[in-house]
Parts: structure tokens; sequence; C-alpha cells
């Protein structure tokens, strides 16, 4: 999975059924995608940060993309999007909320900490699978970001 | 001090000086006129009886010596004169009016007799009757006053009469001095009266002063200041009323305080409840869905061990939302459906407890030390059975890898009265997250499974009886020690 041409993908989430909903939905797709876990916000900006056990750029490359769940043990998944927003290294990270909130102030708070999408995980798995789809051929296929080095995918 | 105080004082000040000095003006004036009054009938009193005695002896001196001896004559008027200081001078005429003899032209001696002239109509009229006539007028030196008196010899025979001249010179003079003296006194005890009134007003207005002031602290929100005001007239009364509104003042906005932080605390926990359903009770359906979905490709594809795996899924995400539901409508009853409070003894609790997770402790390999001497309390004897239960659960649920698990339940003494503790050898907690814990559906560790409703309800049962509950932990690896107080039964 981890070819050096997987995307690599930092994926904020402490379900783990979700986490494998997500990885099925991804494995289903064209593009190889090298999917990383961060289980709650803390061990999230430990990665980004590349602090405590992602100290070492091996473990820790940096994310094409980042999806981010909110309700996060520890550090809440608001805390981190600041965090990642407010950080001169990591602003220019597609951070795409996916969450099952579809709270009105939820999505007024990540508005104004700039997330770039705000996504609400759908019940069934089909449209979940479809969403993944566009995200990505979005975000990993059709945008273009700082630092591509003119790699896209497919 | 402040300017309108400021204002009312000289007001006050000004009101009084202005009564005193009103007061003291009428009375001098009064004072003035009526010695001007007294002065003036004093002295036609004495002219008139100088007038009546002096006649006599000035007509027959005129006729002994004017004639013949007219030095003589002329020392008896100058010695009548010289007795009576305001009359100034004095004619002897006849009847017909015609002057004979005028004192102001003494020296002129008794051949200027004939050239005097006559009296003016008025004056020659008087001098015809038989009694003393009193003229008022004017003349260049103001009033004047002239007394014209017959001189009615044996017989009733009357030829002459005597025009006395009568000076309020001097009166004037004694009477302007008196004057100045009792404005000059009034206008001294106008500017005594006016310090005075200032300096009452001063008094009057210092405790008004100190309430305005009291009144602009409790008006910025400051209600601890109480007025001292010691006068013992209305204005005392009005700091005591003051005071009593301050106290009140200071009730209702503690009690309003305290309403509005229970109401905050309410409402957090609301709208993580309102999160919670939006959130976290969509969660599970989201997987069972998913791996519903799932699950029809893997029958069609026959890949039967991916089904089973699903389907543990499916089952471990009902059973999730299960038990979510259970625990909110648990957390919901708490507060709201009490049992009757009983004395409850914390000892048989523990135990009780203890008792009731049997199986899952033996499962957990953890081992319960129940030290004795916890105390009793009055309370919902269920309620407290699920605060020892969920924080032994607790204990199991964060036991560390390493060692044996032990989870001592005991008690000390803290500052508000005896503390329980229940204290493991876990996996511990940062000091960052302490308060955390105890938040609704917080969970600090997702590989753990729970709902984060348990310590939210211990917090809750403690909180409804009345107590404080909260963990004391060094941080991760060194085990947690939570804590609870309640007050004491009787």
């Amino acid at each position: 999975m981890s070819e050096p041409e997987d995307l690599p993908v930092l994926l904020i989430e402490d379900n783990p059924d979700h986490v494998e909903l997500i990885r099925r939905a991804f494995s289903d797709r064209e593009t190889p995608v090298a999917l990383s876990v961060a289980r709650h916000g803390e061990e999230a900006l430990d990665y980004l940060f590349r602090r405590g056990e992602y100290r070492d750029p091996g473990r820790s490359p940096r994310p094409r993309l980042i999806l981010l769940d909110l309700r996060l043990p520890r550090v809440d998944g608001l805390e981190v999007l600041g965090e990642i927003k407010s950080s001169p290294e990591l602003r220019a990270i597609p951070t795409v909320v996916l969450t099952t909130s579809e709270s009105e102030h939820d999505m007024t708070r990540a508005c104004a900490l700039h997330a770039n999408s705000y996504l609400v995980k759908p019940v069934e798995f089909d449209r979940f699978e479809a969403l993944i789809g566009s995200l990505e051929s979005y975000w990993l296929g059709l945008n273009r970001q700082p630092g591509d080095g003119g790699r896209r995918a497919v | 001090m402040n300017a309108g105080v400021r204002s009312l004082r000289t007001r006050l000040a000004v009101v009084l000086a202005t009564i005193v000095a009103v007061v003291l003006l009428a009375n001098a004036a009064w004072l003035v006129l009526s010695a001007r009054q007294r002065l003036r009938g004093r002295l036609e009193t004495s002219a008139s009886l100088f007038a009546s005695l002096a006649t006599g002896p000035v007509c027959s001196a005129y006729d002994a010596y004017f004639e013949s001896g007219y030095f003589k004559f002329r020392q008896v008027v100058r010695d009548l004169l010289a007795t009576a200081a305001d009359v100034t001078r004095l004619e002897i005429v006849d009847v017909e009016g015609r002057v004979l003899f005028d004192s102001a032209r003494l020296d002129d001696g008794a051949s200027g007799g004939a050239s005097l002239g006559r009296l003016d109509p008025v004056r020659r009229e008087a001098a015809r009757r038989l009694e003393p006539t009193t003229l008022r007028g004017r003349n260049a030196e103001g009033d004047s006053l002239d007394i014209v008196t017959p001189w009615v010899e044996d017989w009733g025979r009357h030829r002459l009469s005597v025009v006395y001249h009568v000076s309020y010179g001097k009166l004037n003079a004694e009477y302007r001095r008196y004057a100045r003296a009792t404005l000059a006194l009034t206008a001294v005890s106008i500017v005594l009266a006016a310090l005075f009134g200032l300096a009452l007003a001063r008094r009057l207005t210092r405790p008004l002063a100190r309430l305005t002031d009291g009144a602009r602290e409790i008006a910025q929100g400051r209600f601890g200041g109480r007025l001292d005001v010691r006068t013992g007239d209305e204005l005392q009364t009005v700091a005591e009323a003051f005071n009593e509104m301050a106290a009140r003042l200071q009730t209702t906005r503690a009690e309003r305080e305290r309403l509005i932080g229970e109401l905050e605390r309410r409402n957090a926990e609301l709208e993580r409840f309102t999160y919670t359903v939006s959130h976290d009770l969509r969660s599970p359906l989201v997987t069972v869905r998913g791996f519903v979905d799932l699950l029809e490709k893997d029958v069609a594809a026959a890949a039967s061990e991916r089904a089973a795996a699903d389907f543990a899924r499916i089952r471990g995400a009902t059973s999730t939302m299960e038990k979510l539901l259970r625990e909110l409508l648990e957390l919901s009853r708490v507060g709201r459906v009490m049992n009757p409070p009983e004395r409850v003894s914390l000892d048989e609790l523990a135990q009780q407890a203890t008792a009731l997770l049997h199986e899952r402790l033996r499962a957990a390999h953890v081992r319960v030390d129940v030290q004795p001497g916890l105390g009793f309390v009055l309370g919902d004897r269920t309620r407290l059975l699920e605060v020892f239960q969920n924080l032994i659960e607790n204990a199991v649920k964060f036991r560390s890898g390493q060692g044996e698990p032990v989870v001592e339940v005991g008690s000390r003494l803290g500052p508000d009265g005896p503390v329980v503790t229940v204290r493991d050898n876990g996996v511990g907690i940062d000091p960052r997250y302490h308060d955390r814990v105890f938040a609704l559906f917080e969970r600090l560790d997702p590989r753990v499974e729970g709902t984060g409703v348990g310590l939210a309800l211990v917090k809750r049962i403690v909180e409804v009886h009345g107590g404080r509950v909260w963990v004391e932990s060094e941080g991760a690896g060194q085990g947690s020690t939570f804590c609870f107080s309640l007050p004491a039964a009787p």
C-alpha cells in the first residue's frame, strides 16, 4: 500500500468503524492512497507537528489531504483545525471536515477557521462511497496546491 | 463630594443668611425709625417745657431792662438760651406780629428793635393766640420747629409772645450716630449669620454627601459598602433604609448570579446533549448502515471471512447505540426522579458495588480493597450505589497493562469534612484534562470502550446530593484518585 507514488492522506477519526468504512471506500478508487489515521486530536497534532512518536518525518509524511472529524477525544477537531490553519507550514494543506454533525454551530466555526470544505457523513454506504469518490477526484485529482511538483493523480 | 450636594449646601446657606439678613435689617430699621420718633418727641417735650418756663422771665426782663439796661437783658437771654441746647433762637413779638427783639441779633442792642420787621402771617396768627402754638415746617437746614408762646400777664393781659426756634441739628447728629452704630452692628450680625449658615449647611449636607457617594457605589455595582450616618434624624433613617436596600441588592445579585451560573451549566449540558444527538447517535448509525451495505456486496462476492467481521461491527454499533440511549435516559433521570432520602452507610455501598461488579473484576483480574469507616450520608441509596459502581468500573477500564491492578476505596479528612477516595494504579490522567473527564460524552481515550456518560453521571449524582467530586492524578502512568465529599448524615 505504501508504494512511493501513493498519495499520503491523514484521517483524523476516533471511531474505528468509520476508519474502516473510509478505508474501504478509498480502496475501491483508482488513486492509490496511503491513509494515516490519528485517533484523537493530540495524536493528529503530534503527527502534523512531528512530535512524540511521529518525530521521524518518514513516519509522518506531509499529507496531500486532511480528513478531519470534529468530535474527538482530548483535543477537539475544531482546535486541530485552528492549529493547522494558523501554522504557516500547514495551512496550505486542504483540510476537509468529515463529520456526522449537522450542527449549524460546527459549520460556522469550521468556516471561520478556514476549513476547505465541510462534509456530513451520509448514512447510506453508496452515497458514502460516492462522497469519498468525489473527494478523491477533486482534492487529489483536480485540485492543485503549492509543492505538488507537477505530480497529479490520473 | 460632588456638585449636586455642593449646590444644595450653597442654596441652604444662602437661604439661611438671607432670612437672617432680612430679619436683622427689619429690626435695625425699626430701631432706627423708632429712635428718631422717640428723640424728636423728647426734644419737642423739653422744648415746650422750656418755652413755657422761659417765656415769663424773658418777657419780664424785656419789660424791665430792654430799654434801660440792655446789657442785663442780654445776659438774661443768653443764660436762658444756654440752658436749652436745642433752642437756637428766640424772638419777642407783640400781638400784631411785629418783632421787638431777635436773639440772633442780640449784639445789635436795643436800637435795632424797630428795624426787625414782622412775622409771616402764620406766625402772626399764632402770636395773637393765648395758647402756645407749635409750628412744624421746613427750612434750609431740614425740618424745623417753632414754638410760639404767649406771655399772659396778671389779669390776662397779653401784649407779648415769644417765638422759639428749635433746631433738630444736634438731634439729627445724635440720631445719625445711633443709626450708624445700629447698621454696623446689623452688618456684622449678617456676616456672622452667613458664616454660621454656611457651617450649618455643611454640617447638614455632609451625611447627604455620604449618601450620594454610597448610592453611586451601588450604581457602579459595588454592594459591599455600608453607610455610617448617625445624625439621629431623618438622614439616619434614609441611610438605614439605604443600607437595607444595598443588603437586599447584594443578596438579590448573589442569587441572580447563582441562578445564571446554574442556567449556564444547564445550557452547556443541553448544548452537549444536542450535539450528541446530532453526532454521537448518528455515528453508530453510519457504521450500521455502512457495513450492512458492504455486507450485501461481500455476500454477493461470497467473501465470508469479511462478512463475519462486518457482522461484528454492526452488532457493536447497535449495542453502542443501545447503551448510549440507556445511559442518556439514566442521566436525565438523576435529579428528576429521586428515591426518598435515607441514612446510608457508605461502607455498605462500597461493598455492595464490589459485589455487583464481581464478574467484571474477576475477568480483568482487578482487586478492590475497601477500608471501613467511610461514614454515613443522607441520600438516595440507589444513586449513591451507582457512584461507587461507576468509579470502580472506571478504574477497571483504565487499568494499566503493567502490574496487578488494585482499586482502593478509602477516606480522608478534607477541609470541608470527610472525603471518600477511589484510588487506582491505572493509566492516570494528564492534569490538563482533570476538568474534562466529568463532562458529558467526554472520552479521553478512543481505544477504551465507553460512551462518556459514566463520570458525568457520577458528577450529577454527587452534585444533586449537595456534594463535590474531583480527580487527582499526577499524570499519565501515575494512577488516579477520584474523590468526592458529601454532607454527612446527622
